[in-house]
C-alpha cells in the first residue's frame, strides 16, 4: 500500500520540511554567491580562470554556512535550550532529537563541497600560472606547486583539508563504534580546521577592479582592458590630449574635474577582497566555546558523590550507580565522566532514577574497558561493598532532554525497549508509579504499552519488581488496564527453561518474571519476537482518532521496522484514524 | 582492552583516495600538463577500490560491517594471498603509487592522502594486523529447502490417506535417559503426591 502524503506528514512532515528549508537555503547561499563574481569587477579574473571564480566561491559560501551550522548542532546544552523554549509545539521539539543525524549530513554536504571548491581552484591555479605574471598574486615564472604549498590561501587550504580527511575518515560508524578513542582524538582537529577556515580568506588572495566603469573589459577572453580613456576630448573645457596619451603630472595637477579622465585610467585598478568566513563561523564559534566553558564549569562545580553501587545479574553484569540527587526529569540523559577512570572521557548515559526519588541513578551494563574500570573502581567486582568514602566521586553534564520526556504530552503511550535500550522507560515507569500509582495524580497519558524484548531469563530482575508493584497498585487503584505489559523472550528456551516454566506456573502467574519473594508478574509473557504489523492493528483499532507517541531505545534495525509500521498505521486522513508519532533514542 | 586496530582506518583512507585520484585523474585530462600521471591515477583509482573494498576481518571483537557486496570482492582478494594478507605490501605500495601522482596538480590531494595511508598501514603492519578474509555467511533461509504447510486441523491427527506412515524415529520402548530437568520435575511431582 502506497503511503498517503498525510500519513506521510505525521512522522516525517517536520523533518522533511526543514531539509527542504535547509537545501533550499544553501541552494540561496550558493546562487546568491555565484551570482555576486559574475559581476564585471571580477571580470578581468573571470577572463584569466573563467567560471573557475564562481563556482569556487559559491561552494566557500556553502561550507562556511554548514560549518556554523554543524558547530551548532553539538553545542548539546544550547539544542536542549533551544529546545525547551518550543514547550508547546511537539513537532518542533522532535527535530532536535536529531541533532547528531543533522551534523553529519551537514558535514557529508559540506565535504562535497569542499571537493568542489578544490577542483575549482585547482582549475584556477592552473590557468593563472599558464596566465605568466598577467595575475599579480601569482607572479611570473611560479609553478603550481608554488602556489598550492607557498601562497597563503594555497597553504591554509592544504591544512584544512588534510585535517578534514583525517576527521571525516576516522568518523566512519564502524570506527567511531569500535574505537571511540580513535574517532574522538581526531575529531578535535576541528580546532585546526576552523582556524585555518578563518584565515583561509584573509590574504585577500581575489583581487576585484575598481575602475571597470571607467576601464572595462569588453570582449570575452581578453586580457588586456578595450578602454582607453578619451574623455579629455570629449568633455568641454578639459585640456585636449590626444587619445592614449599620457598626461604629465603638472597636467593632471591643473585638471581639478572629475569627469576628466587622468592617464592612469587606462590601466584598470585592483583591491583585494576581504575575508567572508567569519561573518558565518564567529557566532557559532563563540557560542561552542561558551559551550564547553559551561561544561568545564559544571564539572568543577559538581563532583557527585556515589551512594551506592547495586550489582544486577544478566548475561552481561551490570551495574547499578546511585549518586547524589541533581535535578532532572523523567527520560532524561546524561554524560558522565570519572575522572579516577579518564580525565577526558564522558558517556552518554540514561537516568533510570525518577523526580520524585531521593537520588540519581544510571545502569550500566560492564562491556568495554571503561566500564569495567569504572566497575573495578567502585569495587563491583570484590566481594564486600567498598565504604562510602572509598567510592570515587563522578562529574555529570546534563541532563539533556530526549524524545522520551514528551512521553506524558501523548494521550497513549507506547514504550518499546530491547535488551538494555528499556533504561530511558524505567525512569518513566519509576515516574509513572510516583506520580499515578502512589500519589493518584492525573498524568496526560490515558494508556501505556510497555513492551520488553529480552534475551535471557535471568535479565533484569531488578526491574520485575518494578513491574509488578505498579500492576499491584494499579489493581488496587481499580485501573489494571492503564499499563499494558509485553514482554517477549527472544532467544527461545532450553528444556532446562521449559521445566523451570512449568514448575513456576502456578496461581500467581505464568512467567518466570519473579522477583525474591516469589511474586510474578500477571501479564502473561511471550516467545519469540513482537510481530509489530499485529501489534500495531490492535492498538489502532482499540485508539481510534487519538495520538499515540511510539517511542523506542534499541538497535537499528528494529528501529526502522517500527518507524515503517508508525508510518503504515497512521491515518491521518479521517477523524476516526490514529496517529502514530515516532520517537527514538539515540542509542 | 582492545587495541585500536590501524588496518581498519587505512582501508578508509585508502578508498577516499581512490575517489580523489580517480577525480584528479578525470581532471588532469582537462588542460594540464603531465596527463600521463592522470591517467595513471584513474588506473589505478580503480584497482585501489577493488582491493580495499571488501573489510578484513577484525582481529578482536565480533562485529565486521560489510560493505555491500564485499563477498565477491573477497573472492578476488583473498586469491592474492599473502600480496592482501600482509599489510607491508599495502603500505609499500601505496606509497610507491604517491609518487607519481604528485606530479600532476590535480592528483595531488590523492596523493597526499594515499602516502598517509600507506604510513597508517606501515603502523597496522608493526603492530601486528593482518588481513582476513570475513567468511561468506549463507543467508539462514537459503539452508531451508522447502516450508511444510502448517496443519490445517487440531491433534491427534489422523493419518490421511494415501500418505506413508510415519515411523518413530526413536524405539519407545526403552525408557529415555533422564535429563536433569526432568529430574527436578518428578521430584516436584512427587512432593505433590502425598
Amino acid at each position: 500500500k502506497m503511503l498517503g502524503v498525510r500519513e506521510f506528514f505525521v512522522n516525517e512532515g517536520p523533518m522533511y520540511t526543514f531539509v527542504l528549508l535547509w537545501m533550499g537555503v544553501n541552494g540561496l547561499v550558493f546562487g546568491y554567491t555565484f551570482h555576486l563574481y559574475l559581476d564585471d569587477k571580477y571580470k578581468f579574473l573571470r577572463n584569466i580562470v573563467g567560471n573557475g571564480l564562481p563556482s569556487a566561491r559559491g561552494a566557500a559560501a556553502v561550507i562556511n554556512l554548514n560549518c556554523a551550522l554543524l558547530l551548532l548542532a553539538v553545542c548539546r546544552n544550547v539544542v536542549d535550550y533551544v529546545r525547551g523554549v518550543f514547550q508547546c509545539r511537539r513537532s518542533v521539539r522532535r527535530l532536535f532529537d536529531k541533532n547528531i543525524l543533522f551534523h553529519k549530513t551537514a558535514a557529508y554536504l559540506m565535504s562535497v563541497f569542499t571537493l568542489v571548491h578544490i577542483a575549482s581552484h585547482i582549475f584556477n591555479v592552473n590557468h593563472l600560472v599558464e596566465a605568466d605574471g598577467l595575475y599579480e598574486k601569482v607572479p611570473s615564472g611560479s609553478t603550481p606547486e608554488h602556489v598550492l604549498f607557498a601562497s597563503f590561501p594555497g597553504f591554509t587550504g592544504v591544512v584544512i583539508t588534510v585535517s578534514q580527511i583525517l576527521i571525516v575518515t576516522t568518523a566512519n560508524e564502524q570506527i567511531r563504534r569500535s574505537y571511540f578513542e580513535l574517532f574522538w582524538y581526531t575529531h578535535h582537529l576541528f580546532v585546526v580546521f576552523y582556524t585555518f577556515i578563518l584565515v583561509h580568506g584573509t590574504s585577500g588572495f581575489v583581487l576585484h577592479q575598481t575602475n571597470f566603469d571607467r576601464v572595462p573589459f569588453f570582449s570575452e577572453g581578453t586580457t588586456q582592458p578595450s578602454g582607453i580613456c578619451d574623455s579629455r576630448q570629449t568633455v568641454p573645457g578639459c585640456t585636449q590630449i590626444a587619445a592614449g596619451t599620457c598626461a604629465t603630472a603638472a597636467e593632471l595637477a591643473q585638471d581639478t574635474r572629475s569627469t576628466c579622465c587622468p592617464c592612469y585610467d587606462s590601466l584598470p585598478l585592483f583591491a583585494e577582497g576581504s575575508a567572508t568566513s567569519w561573518k558565518y563561523l564567529v557566532g557559532p564559534c563563540c557560542i561552542y566555546l561558551f559551550e564547553r566553558l559551561y561544561r568545564f564549569a559544571m564539572t568543577l562545580r559538581r563532583p557527585l558523590k556515589i551512594l551506592k553501587i547495586i550489582k544486577l545479574p544478566d548475561s552481561q553484569p551490570v551495574m547499578e550507580v546511585q549518586f547524589q540527587k541533581v535535578h532532572t526529569e523523567a527520560g532524561q540523559y546524561v554524560f558522565i565522566n570519572c575522572p579516577a577512570v579518564s580525565q577526558f572521557e564522558w558517556h552518554p548515559i540514561t537516568l533510570t532514577s525518577c523526580p520524585e526519588l531521593d537520588y540519581c541513578s544510571v545502569h550500566i551494563r560492564i562491556v568495554g574497558d571503561w566500564t569495567s574500570e569504572l566497575a573495578e573502581k567502585c569495587g563491583f567486582f570484590s566481594s564486600e561493598p567498598l565504604p562510602a568514602h572509598q567510592l570515587p566521586s563522578i562529574a555529570i553534564d546534563g541532563p539533556f532532554g530526549t524524545s522520551s520526556e514528551d512521553f506524558f504530552r501523548f494521550d497513549v503511550g507506547v514504550m518499546v525497549g530491547a535488551g538494555i535500550g528499556v533504561t530511558p522507560f524505567v525512569s518513566l515507569l519509576k515516574s509513572i508509579f510516583f506520580r499515578k500509582c502512589t500519589k493518584g495524580e492525573e498524568i496526560g497519558v490515558k494508556k501505556v504499552y510497555f513492551y520488553w524484548m529480552c534475551p535471557g531469563f535471568e535479565a533484569w530482575s531488578w526491574f520485575a519488581t518494578l513491574l509488578m508493584d505498579m500492576e499491584e497498585k494499579l489493581a488496587e487503584r481499580g485501573e489494571p488496564d492503564f499499563l499494558e505489559i509485553r514482554i517477549f523472550m527472544t532467544r527461545g528456551w532450553s528444556r532446562d527453561d521449559a521445566a523451570k516454566i512449568m514448575l513456576q506456573d502456578d496461581d500467581n502467574g505464568d512467567t518466570v518474571i519473579r522477583d525474591g519473594s516469589g511474586r510474578a508478574l500477571k501479564h502473561k509473557m511471550n516467545f519469540g519476537r513482537p510481530m509489530w504489523e499485529q501489534e500495531f492493528r490492535t492498538m489502532a483499532g482499540r485508539h481510534a482518532g487519538t495520538d499515540v507517541g511510539v517511542f523506542f531505545c534499541g538497535p537499528k534495525i528494529l528501529s526502522t521496522e517500527l518507524h515503517q509500521n508508525c508510518n503504515r498505521f497512521s491515518d491521518a486522513t479521517s477523524r476516526q484514524g490514529t496517529r502514530f508519532f515516532y520517537n527514538k533514542e539515540n542509542f | 582492552y582492545r587495541p585500536i586496530e590501524w588496518a581498519m582506518w587505512a582501508n578508509i583512507l585508502a578508498l577516499a583516495a581512490a575517489l580523489f585520484l580517480f577525480i584528479g585523474g578525470v581532471m588532469d585530462q582537462k588542460g594540464f600538463k603531465n596527463q600521463g600521471f592522470g591517467i595513471f591515477a584513474i588506473i589505478i583509482s580503480f584497482f585501489i577500490a577493488v582491493f580495499e573494498w571488501p573489510r578484513g576481518k577484525r582481529m578482536k571483537g565480533s562485529t565486521t560491517l560489510k560493505r555491500a557486496y564485499q563477498d565477491i570482492f573477497t573472492l578476488f582478494v583473498s586469491a592474492l594471498g599473502p600480496v592482501s594478507r600482509v599489510y607491508f605490501v599495502r603500505a609499500v605500495a601505496y606509497i610507491l603509487i604517491a609518487v607519481p601522482c604528485f606530479f600532476a596538480l590535480p592528483t595531488t590531494i590523492g596523493a597526499v592522502t594515499i602516502a598517509f595511508c600507506g604510513i597508517v598501514y606501515f603502523l597496522a603492519a608493526f603492530k601486528g594486523e593482518m588481513w582476513i578474509p570475513v567468511p561468506y555467511a549463507v543467508p539462514e533461509t537459503q539452508g531451508l529447502k522447502s516450508v511444510s504447510a502448517a496443519p490445517t486441523h487440531a491433534p491427534p491427527r489422523l493419518p490421511t490417506p494415501g500418505q506413508p506412515k510415519a515411523t518413530p524415529a526413536t524405539d519407545f520402548s526403552q525408557p529415555a535417559p533422564k535429563r536433569k530437568s526432568e529430574e527436578v520435575w518428578t521430584e516436584k511431582s512427587a512432593q505433590a503426591q502425598p
